[in-house]
């Protein structure tokens, strides 16, 4: 029964995922027809079908996949359903490292902007965990608030820089967030980040899942929590590195899809995290073609639009949801 | 008795802080005055035509609006504190500022689009009917009784209102955008006296009013079912502290933005020195809130050179290291 | 028997569940009153109906001959007090201050306490034997002195009845007898009624006059301890088969040898 379920599922979404992809491809402030794709009327077409709208298309699908995959992580590993890069000052650290980096006249070029990307998440989820470490270990409740704050902490510190420095209209575009204007190199990048987090993801999906229980039960098992802690988080570090250098500070999407899954399909981490993936990157491929089709002639902002999303469901699962925060 | 003379110094002291960190505020910047010349000038003398000018004119409203702020979040931090039973709440964290601050953008942006220039006076309103509504979305959450989830509730609301500032926001132009932004990060952007004025006494109402709840807050100290057993209208009494707390944050919102931190830190601050005692705790939250703002305004000011930075900045900057420190030293969780 | 409380045909319950289905019931004045039952039968909901927290579906209760819903917060306060379960002290007050709260019901506005007033306070803590923590902070006592604290501030609303729920929870044996023998000498010396929830059948036949016994929200026996504690009730409502022997000063049932009947489909 449940495993009809899940190929149900299955299915459905990479259907979707190949429609979204599709779509994501002809809309725009044009929309084309799907015979341009393989006859293009003209070179301007062509043009812009094969160096903007795919490449677009292809980023927002690695970044989706990204961040859901680090919110999956972040909630197993911190037992708590509530936990995304977002929420805990990740995103912001990597975003505040670009504005430093900016303002110190570092040149934003693709490789210096992952860098100083990966190092602002990394500084920033290690400060996190730091603040919400007590002597039994990880406390769920402290993380998301020493997280929240300390992200509203960030954001405050990377405006502050960009207010004394001048430089409020590149904290504009930072703010923004969005696939416009992505191009090859960037999505090679997001290319090999999201190949290196599935395929770590896939090496040690049982060890992940054990992290679920509790943490002298799971040392009991004989696994070593401190090792897979360590990978688990360079692998968040990396996903939610790599989509803030190229889509800006998307949240919520770490916690909303992961979320839906479970609804969906109620299962362990093993069991649900391939399905959390490809959701994620159906999300963001439509939220992107939402984005730049909604209303014309703007682009709306991705990241003010999934934090609006994304904090709605937060809300009712807070409000109307059974469990919130295992303590 | 000796319990009873310690609270007294504690308010003394913070008292005498508050007062020499609003005479370095009035005294320090581009033109150095004496204190003797703010005190002659405070005290009505009016020989002295620049300290004249520079103290009423230039200072003193960054001095009046310091006090509003900070006094009225730190008081309506208190009692959303004191509500929820959990000693990190406060209006931002639970999205009543960010409410209000949406208010407040999508006042600014009608108003642009209509080519209404003086919005000051719609503001106040704009603020208020934002901040309730998050207020009541807070406390349809807060039925079920457990403060975890209070918080979290906060924090999604906040998260979702900000998306929606963020979309508003970006439509605008360059000009109006820095405008907002300095707002949302917290600064006094209109220094007219007689609008501060205003404020001010509707703070100061407000705050009377809560002075009569004080026995009632101190029964919530010990928990909602122990409330009820010594005879309070828990219910009612509720919804009056929300609705007070929530009027105190958005005064605060309406003269100097989406200012966070000071109504968590100040209660805390005022926790460990006067106890659970709202008695105490009231006019201590009211001195320390007041204090983090003065001294935040000076840093704002003067820290920079020539840039003023957003004064809600600066509390942010100044205050963290105390949440940090309360994080760690915390005993017991905070659930 | 006169009856200081009456509860006629309530129904109460939690949302759209029902968990107490029309009961009648009513509290004698100047004993004390035991309610026991199983986890779960609805001990709880009847007492925040009896004490008006919650107001019940249908059905009327009658303190002092007068429905409780006219009387507001305050004056029903004056004539219940009440203690919860586990109660939670403020940070950083005394026990001269947390008993002072008591007098909340007593006070108009801001009016600081009267003469009357301190001398309740400490006649209180007295009754309590806590009069040399008068001044010790409440979250640094023992866990039975602090739960006598709780007690001497009920005792300040100075209100004929006292409810308690389960207020000796989480308490070592000696803490419990303690806070039991207290409760005797209130309702002896003070002529308080008193409600009490007790989990312990033993120490409910032992120290209440009354015992009503409540199974999934019905009221299953009610009377003297010797009426209700017996091997029926016992292998009826808690499903344990037991010897019941009589204390030979006072006469009271006391339970010995238990065994579960519940795998034994009993």
């Amino acid at each position: 029964m449940s495993r009809t379920k899940n190929g149900m599922l299955w299915l459905i979404l990479v259907g979707l995922l190949g429609l979204g992809i599709v779509l994501n491809v002809l809309g725009g402030p044009k929309w084309y027809s799907l015979s341009q794709l393989w006859q293009p009327s003209s070179q301007l077409i062509h043009d812009v079908i094969w160096t903007m709208r795919i490449p677009r298309m292809l980023a927002s699908v690695f970044v989706g996949i990204l961040l859901a995959m680090s919110g999956a992580l972040l909630q197993t590993i911190s037992r708590n359903p509530l936990a995304d890069p977002s929420i805990l000052g990740i995103n912001a650290g990597a975003n505040l490292a670009l504005i430093i980096g900016g303002v110190t006249g570092i040149a934003l070029s693709i490789a210096n902007t992952v860098w100083l990307a990966l190092l602002g998440a990394g500084c920033a989820f290690l400060i996190v965990i730091f603040l919400s470490m007590s002597k039994n270990g990880l406390d769920p409740l402290r993380l998301i608030l020493g997280g929240t704050i300390f992200s509203g902490f960030v954001s405050c510190i990377s405006f502050a820089v960009s207010m004394i420095t001048n430089t409020t209209q590149q904290f504009k575009n930072l703010l923004v967030g969005g696939f416009s204007g992505v191009n090859y190199q960037q999505v090679l990048l997001l290319a090999i980040v999201t190949v290196i987090v599935l395929a770590g993801v896939t090496a040690f999906r049982t060890g992940f899942t054990l992290l679920a229980m509790d943490e002298k039960t799971v040392e009991g098992l004989g696994i070593s929590v401190r090792t897979l802690w360590l990978f688990a988080a360079i692998f968040v570090i990396l996903a939610a590195g790599a989509s803030v250098a190229v889509g800006g500070n998307i949240g919520f999407v770490g916690l909303g899809i992961p979320q839906l899954i479970n609804v969906l399909h109620p299962g362990s981490f093993k069991q649900n995290i391939g399905l959390t993936a490809v959701a994620g990157g159906t999300f963001m491929v439509f939220a992107d073609l939402f984005a730049k089709t909604a209303v014309a002639g703007i682009e709306l902002p991705l990241a003010g639009l999934s934090a609006l999303i994304g904090g709605c469901l937060l809300f009712a699962i807070v409000a109307f949801g059974r469990q919130v925060a295992r303590s | 008795m000796k319990r009873q003379m310690k609270l007294y110094v504690g308010l003394i002291s913070a008292a005498v802080i508050l007062i020499v960190a609003s005479l370095c505020l009035l005294a320090v910047g581009d033109i150095q005055l004496s204190f003797g010349q703010v005190f002659k000038t405070l005290l009505g003398d009016r020989s002295d035509n620049i300290a004249n000018i520079v103290v009423w004119q230039f200072r003193f409203p960054n001095l009046l609006a310091a006090l509003i702020t900070g006094g009225a979040l730190a008081v309506s931090g208190l009692i959303l504190q004191t509500l929820t039973r959990n000693p990190l709440a406060d209006s931002s964290i639970l999205g009543i500022n960010a409410g209000a601050s949406l208010g407040a953008v999508v006042l600014l942006s009608v108003a642009s689009r209509i080519g209404l220039t003086d919005t000051s006076q719609w503001l106040p309103f704009s603020a208020l009917i934002g901040a309730l509504i998050s207020g009541c979305l807070v406390m349809l959450v807060n039925r079920q009784g457990s403060p975890i989830r209070v918080l979290l509730g906060g924090v999604a609301l906040t998260s979702a209102l900000n998306g929606i500032i963020l979309m508003l926001e970006l439509q605008m132009n360059r000009f109006n955008f820095e405008k907002i932004l300095v707002w949302l990060s917290g600064s006094f952007w209109n220094k007219d006296t007689a609008f501060l004025l205003k404020n001010g006494a509707v703070a100061l109402v407000l705050l009377i009013v809560v002075i009569f709840f004080i026995p009632v807050l101190n029964s919530f100290t010990l928990g909602t079912k122990m409330a009820l057993g010594i005879g309070v209208n828990v219910k009612t009494t509720q919804r009056i502290l929300l609705l007070l707390a929530v009027g105190l944050a958005t005064v605060a919102i309406s003269v100097g933005g989406a200012i966070s931190f000071v109504g968590l830190m100040a209660p805390n601050i005022a926790k460990r020195f006067m106890g659970e005692r709202i008695q105490y705790l009231l006019p201590m939250s009211w001195l320390l809130g007041s204090c983090i703002m003065v001294l935040a305004e000076f840093v704002a000011v003067n820290g920079f050179g020539n840039a003023e930075l957003p004064v809600g900045l600066v509390v942010a900057v100044i205050t963290m290291p105390y949440f940090i420190y309360q994080l760690f030293t915390q005993k017991t969780q905070t659930v | 028997m006169a009856a200081i409380m009456e509860a006629d045909n309530i129904t109460a319950g939690y949302g759209r569940r029902v968990i107490i289905d029309h009961q009648t019931l009513t509290i004698p004045a100047g004993k004390i009153t035991g309610l026991i039952g199983p986890n779960g039968s609805g001990k709880s909901t009847l007492f925040n109906v009896l004490n008006g927290f919650e107001s019940p579906m249908s059905g009327d209760i009658k303190l002092f001959g007068e429905p409780i819903s006219q009387f507001s917060h305050r004056k029903r306060a004056q004539k219940i007090a009440c203690l919860p379960q586990q109660p939670a002290a403020a940070a950083g007050i005394t026990v001269s201050e947390l008993v002072s709260y008591g007098r909340y019901c007593h006070r108009r506005g801001l009016n600081r306490l009267s003469k009357k007033d301190h001398q309740i306070i400490d006649e209180a803590i007295t009754a309590v034997h806590l009069d040399e923590f008068k001044e010790h902070i409440v979250s640094n006592l023992s866990g039975g002195q602090r739960q006598r604290a709780f007690v001497a501030m009920t005792l300040a609303q100075d209100s004929p009845i006292m409810m308690l729920d389960e207020p000796t929870t989480y308490l070592d044996l000696t803490n419990q007898l303690d806070i039991l023998n207290l409760l005797k000498d209130l309702n002896e010396n003070y002529h308080k009624t008193i409600i009490v929830i007790l989990h312990d059948l033993n120490q409910a036949a032992q120290y209440c006059d009354h015992l009503i016994c409540l199974v999934d929200g019905e009221i299953k026996a009610t009377g003297n301890p010797t009426d209700v504690i017996t091997s029926d009730v016992l292998a009826d409502i808690f499903k344990v088969r037991a010897d019941i022997i009589y204390d030979k000063c006072t006469n009271c049932p006391q339970i010995l040898n238990c065994q579960s009947l519940a795998g034994s489909g009993g």
